[in-house]
């Protein structure tokens, strides 16, 4: 009795205790710091998402039980004009999990540009979402060729500038993104898919819509009328 | 000398992928850039280290038909460490590796070293088996990311290596794995059974 039930609990609920123990050690010291990095992250995505814009209210939206968090900011060019411009947390399922990306928009419904903040995708295939692109070589390393700074948004968030929420967005199969294949997407209102990682493209611009609608309950939005072809 | 023996018997001779075939999954999961592939091994490698020092320090204590539960504690409580400290100090690496952090729990390699060495062995030789196999794993690792990232981004290190060069995008997908750790046992096969014959 004492050998086959006790003693085995015993031993289990010690090995727990001392697991337990020591990672609210770890997770003491971790904590902190994380959560102050996941606050700057937002701010760092709210900041890239409405460039310029000056946040005036965190607000949510909800429709069929659903929950938006989004926020709200004007920009100021004149006297006469104040921008107003919005951003919203997507969130939507990856390939491997849940991927957030934070979405700004302005009032016609046009997308300032995003920013993924957490996403649980393949190394190597659908975390590429976050891939910066670099043109900086190997050989340029080595010979010290590598000047000059590059932009440090990552090519597949990039691509979503400019696209309209109005009309649904198209998903191609065109490679990495790069300034030539540029015109080509914004006219068909559309993004290239990374290469192996069409699961992850679609989701991305699946919760964006997803949220954009959950928004609209919230906010209206003035459609630019040239598009109409 | 025994001690060398043991350290270095997982570089090659029991290398943990390419000879014992265990750990294929983050294998060819995170072998798509050779960051992925340091960082991947440096953890596994903490781990390995520690929960074969812990389980070799209490293999009197653990009852035998408890041993895989106990195991797997003092390994989920290593990964956890790995975890929390990459998440608050490397968010980079973190972002990167993504999933394959939590999953060193379930990485056959650890399990095996502890229930195959570390339950059967002193500290000193358990911690330099877990050493060594932790730089097998790494090795292999990094060598098979870096024909991946060649061939499969042109890419080393994240920088690319010929401008202009169509990187073949099978390479970064699992079958472009599975076809260069095929040709890596073959090449270690041909090599050993030569050095044999």
């Amino acid at each position: 009795m004492f050998n086959s039930i006790i003693k085995p609990t015993i031993i289990l609920t010690a090995v727990a205790l001392i697991s337990a123990w020591l990672l609210s050690l770890v997770n003491a010291v971790t904590a902190p710091r994380i959560e102050a990095q996941q606050k700057e992250k937002q701010k760092a995505a709210l900041e890239t998402v409405l460039p310029g814009y000056s946040i005036t209210a965190e607000k949510k939206a909800s429709s069929n039980g659903k929950e938006l968090q989004y926020w709200e900011g004007t920009k100021t060019i004149d006297e006469k004009t104040v921008h107003t411009g919005y951003a919203y947390i997507a969130s939507g399922q990856g390939y491997s999990g849940e991927i957030r990306t934070m979405v700004g928009v302005d009032d016609s419904g046009t997308i300032i540009a995003v920013s993924i903040l957490q996403q649980t995708e393949t190394p190597g295939l659908g975390a590429r979402c976050q891939e910066v692109a670099t043109k900086k070589t190997l050989i340029g390393t080595i010979t010290g060729d590598n000047a000059g700074t590059e932009s440090a948004v990552p090519w597949f968030q990039r691509q979503f500038a400019g696209l309209d929420l109005n009309m649904k967005i198209q998903v191609m199969k065109k490679g990495d993104w790069n300034e030539s294949i540029k015109d080509e997407l914004i006219r068909n209102n559309a993004l290239s898919a990374i290469t192996g990682a069409t699961v992850t493209s679609r989701a991305v611009k699946d919760s964006i819509e997803a949220g954009m609608t959950l928004l609209r309950t919230a906010v209206t939005f003035a459609p630019r009328k040239e598009i109409a072809k | 000398m025994n001690y060398w023996k043991e350290f270095i018997k997982g570089v090659w001779e029991r290398n943990p992928i390419l000879i014992i075939g265990l750990g294929m999954c983050p294998t060819l999961a995170v072998s798509t850039s050779i960051s992925n592939a340091l960082w991947m091994a440096l953890a596994a490698t903490f781990v390995l280290v520690f929960s074969n020092i812990i389980i070799s320090i209490i293999k009197g204590l653990v009852p035998p038909h408890l041993r895989i539960p106990i195991f797997i504690s003092v390994i989920a409580t290593f990964v956890t460490m790995v975890d929390l400290s990459l998440n608050a100090y490397q968010p980079e690496v973190y972002k990167a590796l993504g999933i394959f952090i939590p999953l060193i729990v379930v990485n056959c390699i650890i399990l095996g070293r502890a229930e195959d060495f570390a339950s059967k062995n002193g500290v000193v030789t358990s911690a330099l088996d877990g050493m060594g196999m932790g730089i097998g794993f790494g090795l292999t690792l990094t060598v098979l990311a870096f024909f991946r990232e060649f061939l499969g981004a042109n890419k080393l290190l994240g920088l690319t290596v010929i401008p202009g060069f169509e990187p073949s995008s099978a390479m970064i997908i699992a079958p472009g794995a599975f076809f260069t750790l095929g040709l890596m046992l073959w090449a270690m096969n041909s090599y050993n059974s030569r050095r044999k014959g």
